[in-house]
């Protein structure tokens, strides 16, 4: 009886059993090939992935970009969207 | 005629299996040089050794079938860097119980405040065993509330040694410590899970 609790008894019952029986075959190679595919993905490959998280940091690259052009250029910044338009129209393809 | 057929048969076979099932060595360069073919050939050959070892890391078939995945990706990543000194199996299996033990440090918290056993899992294997299987399925459920006391180390350890009957040799080269250290960590586990089954009452 002793023999039949022990813990060692309890490890000897529990080896027996494959606790989420047997490996099934529906979708294994599917989803290896995917995650596979996931993982050699190249360098461009990776960036587009991820494209879409950098759109939030594009905005204020753009305008950084624009504030230092706009000191370059002129040395002062433009006041409201109307000193913007006379600043930049130079570069506007069309006459304004 | 019958000995004719039972040689044809048997020829035929013998020949299908040279034609269908190429050779390991041969896979295991293939897949070395990247080729995904071979690779998903290897994986489904070694795949019923990787899930028995995974599942007694595992908590639920869902979370078995991720690990096997993720542990299939690892050895792909791996194969360029093995080196054929040693049979493909042994360094296949060294990449999975590296894995598993990885999977335990880093789900530890998590298994901390998580229930052992998926109960719906559980009552749907429960309706469908019979009761021998059921003492089977309720010691194995006993032996992970004892396993959750232990380190990952630990458990890692006394999983290989005392649930996939692995030499203290074998366990000492699959997870890369010395085989004293694999003795003695083995030892207080075992005497840590003896308190903690006294402790609980699992005797009566």
């Amino acid at each position: 009886m002793k023999e039949e609790n022990s813990m060692e008894h309890l490890f000897e019952k529990a080896k027996e059993i494959l606790p989420f029986g047997e490996a099934g075959e529906f979708g294994f190679e599917t989803r290896l090939r995917a995650a596979m595919a996931d993982a050699s993905l190249g360098f461009s490959e990776t960036i587009a992935r991820f494209s879409w998280r950098f759109s939030f940091a594009v905005l204020p690259v753009a305008i950084g970009i624009a504030v230092f052009l706009a000191f370059q250029q002129h040395g002062v910044l433009p006041e409201g969207l109307g000193g913007l338009m006379v600043q930049w129209s130079q570069y506007f393809p069309v006459e304004i | 005629m019958f000995f004719f057929e039972t040689a044809r048969t048997k020829y035929h076979v013998e020949t299908e299996n040279t034609e269908t099932r190429p050779d390991e060595s041969e896979l295991v360069g293939l897949a070395q040089r990247g080729d995904e073919d071979a690779f998903v050939e290897l994986a489904k050959r070694y795949r019923p050794k990787v899930w028995s070892t995974a599942s007694r890391f595992a908590r639920s078939r869902a979370e078995l079938e991720d690990l096997t995945q993720d542990l299939f990706l690892k050895i792909w990543k791996g194969i360029p860097g093995y080196r054929a000194d040693s049979p493909f199996e042994n360094w296949l299996m060294t990449v999975t119980v590296r894995g598993c033990y990885d999977f335990l440090r880093k789900h530890r918290r998590r298994r901390e405040t998580e229930t052992l056993v998926d109960p719906q899992e559980s009552r749907e294997a429960r309706d469908e065993t019979t009761e021998r299987d059921q003492n089977r399925r309720d010691a194995w459920e006993a032996v992970q509330v004892l396993l959750s006391h232990l380190n990952a180390k630990d458990r890692t350890i006394i999983t290989l040694l005392d649930l996939e009957e692995r030499g203290v040799r074998e366990t000492a080269r699959l997870t890369g410590w010395s085989e004293s250290n694999v003795k003695v960590r083995a030892h207080r586990a075992r005497k840590k899970m003896k308190t903690i089954f006294e402790e609980l009452g699992m005797e009566s």
